[in-house]
């Protein structure tokens, strides 16, 4: 560990929306790194910014109301906030995938499974078809049906053959999402971004879609960036977390060091939070989540830490190394504080 | 503790989709199918199950939002399956519900009093003051300030929204409550406070709560019995503690297996890992026999031709399921 590369290094990424009733300064200097081979997890609540850092990622922000303030976002070596559209397209395209959120929305109901992933294959990593090949007529002798088959018999999905001719109705929500990994694991990417791929599954379901994930993983060695609410499924898949709270990284860890021993209060508030099957005692967090318009100063976390200090309403704490490959973003570890 | 207060025998909500040509088919959706069931004063008894499963069909059913198909319903001993108008208005007084979706439960045109207040509206002849002081009393329950009465729904966060669900279904007095997922919507750090919320609320009001989900870990520390559900049908039914130790039904235990868990104190609560095969299958194409057998990985011939039935496996341990006769 350690000595391996960095594909994926954002730094003091900062995201703003304009809306109308002032500036949403939303991502707060964000940092984060994947390296390769590692499973990293962000972890964090309803509107914490994680999916607004993926789509930050994926160039996909909408831009406006969205606006990239200031930070790097630096993917194997090139910063993608200064790619050009074209450039970006090519990296994005060969070098990262994505699965998205919710299967029941992600898939175009109008066109079949095979013609959907026929087209991904087709188009996959161009800007440009044939002209035979745009009309179709090329279909007979391309193979992206066969590779569409293959993809989805490495999803385990049963009769490969039958599912590409449905269409996204006629399949159920874990179906759609085996095939949306499918989707994912087309091209030989560097970087995978997954997105609560199983918040809208079934417990049950989840877990074979969980199982399949990790596998592939292995299998393909592939780096992965996976967010998610939920820290149990953090816990299975992935090797490092990090957790964020409002617009900010709290802390990241080793999955275990964090859930064992957390750091931060706002990550002990988290996993006191949830419901033990040892039946142990839980609670919340009071307060709620910040007005992103008029955020608190300093610390975002100060109007709901138990520990607050006065230094936490003034200044923002910095990500600072508490051994063990730790990062804590906490005026409780910072010099300045109290240790 | 031990006085019954609501039972139900076959209860049966089945809903009709007409299909072939120009309808003339119909086609049975059997939504829940002989749910027998008792409810005991002042306990918390979960319905579990995944989605599709009909927990919250049953649980609407009990309350006789939707009207049964067959069998019956007795409430503190009166039987309320076929009461209708002004007989069933005087039940439903007593029984109320807290929605899954916090943010479609309440109507976004009215205020938090106009929300709490219908109910006292309906029921109660009050003055419009007595009205707003009993409001600003339940408010005060459910730990929400008093300047909450004139807020719209949409000025307030998942978590308070979902305490004015609660306050709306206190304003009568109830005593039983069915709580269709009530956290679900919420993130943890909130679903804490909401639980909190209504374990101190069961207390103070001796309520009776039916309380439908489908986290495990959120039931084994909220409920005294679980009733396990698939497909419409009861699998498994025990004391909450009792499940968790012993669970039998083969689909308990993959259900439990799939519990995400954060320690590995909690893996050893967990039994051995089943992952099931395929998927539940359409509620309109029920296999014979058993519900599920078409993802138990441990059925025999019998359970393809014939109903499992009931065994009694210790004390208020029930299982649907014939590898326990």
């Amino acid at each position: 560990m350690g000595v391996r590369n960095t594909i994926l290094n954002i730094e003091g990424l900062k995201v703003h929306f304009d809306t109308l009733d002032g500036t949403s300064r939303v991502l707060d200097g964000v940092e984060l790194s994947v390296r390769e081979g590692e499973v990293v997890g962000l972890v964090g609540e309803t509107g914490c910014g994680k999916s607004i850092t993926a789509k930050t990622i994926l160039r996909s922000l909408p831009v406006p109301p969205g606006r990239i303030i200031e930070g790097e976002i630096l993917f194997l070596g090139d910063n993608l906030l200064e790619l050009s559209r074209e450039e970006g397209h090519q990296v994005m395209s060969k070098k990262m995938s994505y699965i998205p959120q919710d299967p029941m929305t992600s898939l175009n109901p109008v066109f079949s499974v095979g013609e959907e992933m026929g087209d991904l294959i087709r188009w996959h990593g161009r800007r440009r078809l044939g002209p035979l090949e745009l009309m179709g007529l090329r279909r007979k002798h391309d193979n992206s049906i066969a590779k569409a088959v293959e993809l989805l018999d490495r999803v385990k999905i049963p009769a490969p053959r039958e599912i590409i001719r449905r269409y996204p109705v006629e399949l159920s929500g874990g179906m759609r999402q085996r095939v949306l990994i499918a989707m994912a694991l087309i091209g030989y990417s560097s970087l995978l971004i997954a997105d609560e791929p199983t918040t809208a599954l079934d417990v049950t379901i989840q877990k074979g879609i969980l199982e399949l994930i990790e596998e592939k993983v292995k299998e393909e060695e592939l780096s992965v960036l996976y967010i998610t609410h939920n820290l149990g499924v953090a816990r299975r898949l992935c090797d490092r977390i990090y957790v964020m709270y409002a617009g900010t990284i709290a802390e990241t860890a080793k999955t275990q060091d964090l859930l064992d021993n957390p750091k931060h209060p706002y990550t002990s508030g988290l996993i006191s939070s949830i419901p033990k099957l040892t039946g142990d005692e839980f609670k919340g967090i009071d307060g709620r989540i910040p007005d992103y318009i008029d955020p608190p100063s300093g610390c975002r976390f100060h109007p709901r830490c138990p520990e607050v200090m006065e230094i936490c309403e003034q200044e923002k704490p910095e990500l600072v190394k508490v051994g063990g490959g730790r990062l804590v973003a906490c005026h409780l570890f910072s010099t300045g504080g109290e240790s | 503790m031990n006085q019954l207060l609501m039972k139900t025998e076959g209860l049966c909500k089945y809903f009709f989709r007409d299909s072939g040509f120009l309808g003339r088919e119909q086609k049975v959706i059997k939504a829940v199918d002989t749910a027998d069931l008792e409810v005991k004063h002042g306990e918390t008894l979960a319905l579990v199950g995944e989605s599709g499963s009909g927990k919250t069909t049953l649980g609407k059913t009990m309350i006789r939002i939707y009207k049964p198909t067959k069998g019956k319903i007795w409430f503190e001993g009166d039987e309320i399956c076929s009461v209708e108008g002004d007989r069933l208005r005087h039940y439903r007084r007593y029984m109320q519900m807290v929605f899954q979706d916090p943010t479609s439960a309440l109507n976004p045109r009215k205020t938090v009093l106009d929300i709490i207040s219908l109910p006292l509206r309906i029921y109660q002849d009050l003055s419009r003051a007595e009205r707003r002081q009993r409001v600003k009393e339940l408010l005060e329950m459910v730990e929400l300030p008093g300047d909450f009465l004139y807020r719209y729904p949409h000025a307030l966060s998942g978590g308070e929204k979902q305490r004015v669900g609660i306050a709306r279904a206190l304003a009568l007095n109830p005593k039983l409550i069915v709580l269709d997922e009530p956290t679900s919507a919420l993130d943890v750090s909130v679903q804490a406070k909401i639980l909190a919320l209504l374990q101190r609320l069961r207390r103070e009001f001796q309520l009776t709560y039916i309380y439908i989900s489908h986290d495990l870990s959120v039931v084994k520390n909220t409920s005294d019995r679980t009733v396990v559900m698939y497909l419409g049908q009861i699998m498994e039914s025990a004391l909450t503690d009792d499940l968790f130790k012993s669970p039998l039904h083969p689909y308990t235990r993959a259900l439990l297996s799939a519990i995400p868990i954060i320690s590995a104190e909690e893996q050893e609560v967990i039994p051995e890992e089943i992952t099931l095969v395929g998927e539940i299958p359409s509620p309109l194409e029920v296999p014979p026999g058993c519900n599920f057998v078409s993802r138990c990985q441990e059925k025999m011939p019998i359970c393809e031709t014939d109903e499992p039935p009931l065994a009694k496996v210790g004390n208020d341990h029930y299982v649907w399921c014939h590898r326990y006769l």
